[in-house]
């Protein structure tokens, strides 16, 4: 017995609930040697912005108890080369390339979105919120449900593309944030993004990253993104694809179990470069040894306690 | 060609204070290029969360594949960690990852090698290159004291590639071989023996590989230098390995990875201020 391990996202048939998160897979070419691409859901590209940006000064990265705080500053090729020079090996695999898109203006993210949308081979825009809007003082655009909703329908009148909009933990209410992002027209959202945090030298008394704190990934963040993912699909019609901490196919299941319809795998990919390809093998694995023959039947299959 | 590959330990041991030699074996050889390095993790082991970068020491081919060795010096968490392997242990090695030392340039020239501390390994293999190139090749290398434990046996590995006379160890305290700095040795061996050209190979301590840079600018000499830098992933994807550099073409900064690009780069390439 074969175990239907696909699912559906804004019409999008993914051949298994298994992808890739932005800024851990690269542009999904570099893993390209060490195994099929083809055999995953789906891959996230890393955030492509309009220009390319330098990123931000070392050190960038700490590694913290499972897990690690990171400040790259969204340093990217840019969206022109990414079409140009990613996207025409890329759209071979036949796996589902998600583009991650990002700005520093409404402006910014549209620009971004119309060049994409010329582009052969992309099957979704993922719109990650967690972005410094420059033109509102500095305030990310994913922490404000208003602001969130106005960026979602703006993107979602221009894009040809499903849209699914990346959410931050650091919103107040990320429940909120996802509610309005529906309204506006979100196709499906993600969550997490990173989790800010800090971590301090007490030698030096500076901190260990160069431009102060930075987004927490990771193992140590999986129960907060379970929790989150959870009380999003409760509140939310649209699908909730769930991030965070995921590293082996229990993991995966736990988050599929909690109401996502899709998982991706990010910090884990560092440490592991076959891991998502396991998490694959595994998946199938476990569900034949249940008994399950659709994965879909698992999907927000908790029982929560009555409270 | 880059793999994960799953290899067991050959032996483990802890040579001085400070060193610790690692051997593990693979099914099969590798080509490697002098100063690449690999990412080491226990297998299966959750902590600590990233793997951990170490540069190949020395490589061994023979009838059942090929033994690579490693030097380190335990630090934290994941060099304990490492220290705590027994043979027959398995370890997961990504690699190999990185640029290399250039053999093609500067063929003619003398070679002087330049290492701090644990810099050490990095120059082995290219030591050995450069010998079957017939280079010329000098070894300095420095350590705090020699009371830190001076990592005595893999001096002598150089010795039997090199010769006892082309090595000099500086210690800070004096307390064996020359007295100050490293690279104050290899000044005074400059202005003693005033060598036409040559090329610096380094890899050491932050400051030190500064100094070598200043040295080989005044020389009018090429200096690589072999950087380090925290790494999550080692092979390109999280870009948190960043150093400043100068594009060789358009002279312009740009963050090239340590991982990818690196490690080892041309000296006046970087922005020592930023490094
Ligand atoms: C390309 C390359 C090759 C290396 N080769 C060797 C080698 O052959 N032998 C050896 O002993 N060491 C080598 N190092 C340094 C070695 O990787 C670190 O000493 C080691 O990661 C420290 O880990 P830890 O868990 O003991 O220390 P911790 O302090 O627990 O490390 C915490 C984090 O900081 C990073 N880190 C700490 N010190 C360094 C450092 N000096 N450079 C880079 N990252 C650091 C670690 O990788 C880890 O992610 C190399 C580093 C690089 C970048
Ligand atoms: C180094 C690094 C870079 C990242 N870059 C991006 C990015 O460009 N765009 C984005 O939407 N998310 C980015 N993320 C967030 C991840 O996609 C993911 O949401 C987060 O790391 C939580 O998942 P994890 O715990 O499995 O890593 C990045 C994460 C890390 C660690
Ligand atoms: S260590 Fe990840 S890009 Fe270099």
């Amino acid at each position: 017995m074969r175990c239907d391990l696909s699912v559906e996202i804004a019409g999008l048939h993914f051949k298994n609930p298994i992808l890739t998160a932005s800024g851990t897979f690269g542009y999904g070419l570099e893993f390209a040697e060490w195994f099929d691409l083809g055999r995953l859901g789906g891959i996230c590209t890393k955030g492509l912005s309009l220009e390319p940006l330098e990123g931000n000064p070392p050190p960038r990265i700490v590694e913290t108890h499972g897990g690690m705080l990171n400040a790259i500053g969204l340093q990217n090729i840019g969206v022109r080369a990414f079409i140009a020079e990613k996207l025409p090996r890329l759209r071979q695999f036949q796996t589902l390339i998600i583009a991650n898109v990002f700005g520093s203006s409404f402006e910014e993210y549209l620009d971004v979105i119309r060049l994409l949308n010329d582009a052969e081979g992309i099957a979704a825009y993922e719109l990650n919120i967690s972005c410094p809007n420059v033109k509102a003082g500095g305030m990310e655009f994913g922490n404000d449900p208003d602001e969130a909703a106005r960026l979602t329908e703006a993107c979602k009148r221009i894009a040809r593309r499903p849209l699914i909009v990346k959410l931050s933990p650091n919103a107040g209410d990320i429940v909120r944030v996802a509610r309005a992002v529906e309204s506006a027209g979100a196709d499906a959202v993600s969550a997490i993004n990173t989790i800010l945090g800090l971590s301090v030298d007490i030698h030096t008394r500076r901190p260990r990253l160069a431009t102060g704190m930075g987004g927490l990934s990771g193992p140590a963040i999986k129960p907060i993104a379970l929790r989150m993912v959870y009380q999003i699909a409760r509140a939310i019609r649209i699908p909730v694809i769930g991030i965070g901490g995921i590293a082996t196919v229990e993991d995966a299941l736990e988050f599929l179990i909690a109401g996502a319809t899709a998982v991706q795998i990010g910090t884990a990919n560092y440490y592991d470069p076959l891991v998502s390809i396991k998490i694959v093998e595994d998946l199938e694995s476990f569900c034949q040894r249940h008994g399950i023959t659709a994965i879909r039947s698992l999907i927000g299959s908790l029982q929560m306690p009555p409270s | 060609m880059t793999r994960d590959h799953n290899v067991r330990v050959v032996s483990n041991v802890r040579e001085t204070l400070a060193y610790w030699r690692l051997r593990v074996r693979l099914s099969e050889p590798i080509t490697i290029r002098p100063g690449q390095f690999v990412m080491m993790r226990v297998r299966d082991a959750w902590e600590p969360l990233w793997r951990r970068a170490l540069v190949i020491y020395r490589a061994e081919p023979h009838a059942e594949g090929m033994d690579l060795e490693f030097l380190y010096k335990v630090l934290g968490r994941g060099t304990a960690q490492l220290s705590r392997q027994r043979p027959g242990d398995e370890l997961q090695m990504l690699g190999p990852l990185g640029n290399g030392f250039p053999l093609e340039a500067d063929a003619q020239a003398d070679a002087i090698l330049i290492s701090g501390g644990i810099g050490l390994p990095a120059l082995y293999l290219l030591a050995e290159a450069l010998v079957r190139q017939r280079r010329r090749v000098q070894l300095f290398h420095g350590e705090p004291t020699s009371e830190s434990g001076a990592p005595f046996s893999a001096l002598e590995d150089f010795a039997r590639v090199l010769g006892r006379e082309a090595i000099t160890l500086a210690t800070e305290d004096g307390s064996l071989g020359f007295r100050g700095l490293v690279t104050e040795a290899l000044e005074a061996y400059l202005e003693h023996h005033r060598p036409r050209r040559a090329s610096l190979y380094a890899c050491g301590p932050t400051p030190m590989l500064r100094r070598v840079a200043e040295i080989a600018v005044r020389q009018g000499w090429p200096a690589y230098v072999s950087l380090e830098a925290r790494m999550a992933c080692g092979f390109g994807v999280c870009l948190g390995c960043a150093v400043k550099t100068r594009n060789a073409a358009d002279r312009l900064p740009h963050y090239r990875r340590v991982c990818v690009e690196g490690p080892i780069f041309r000296a006046e390439e970087v922005f020592w201020d930023e490094v």
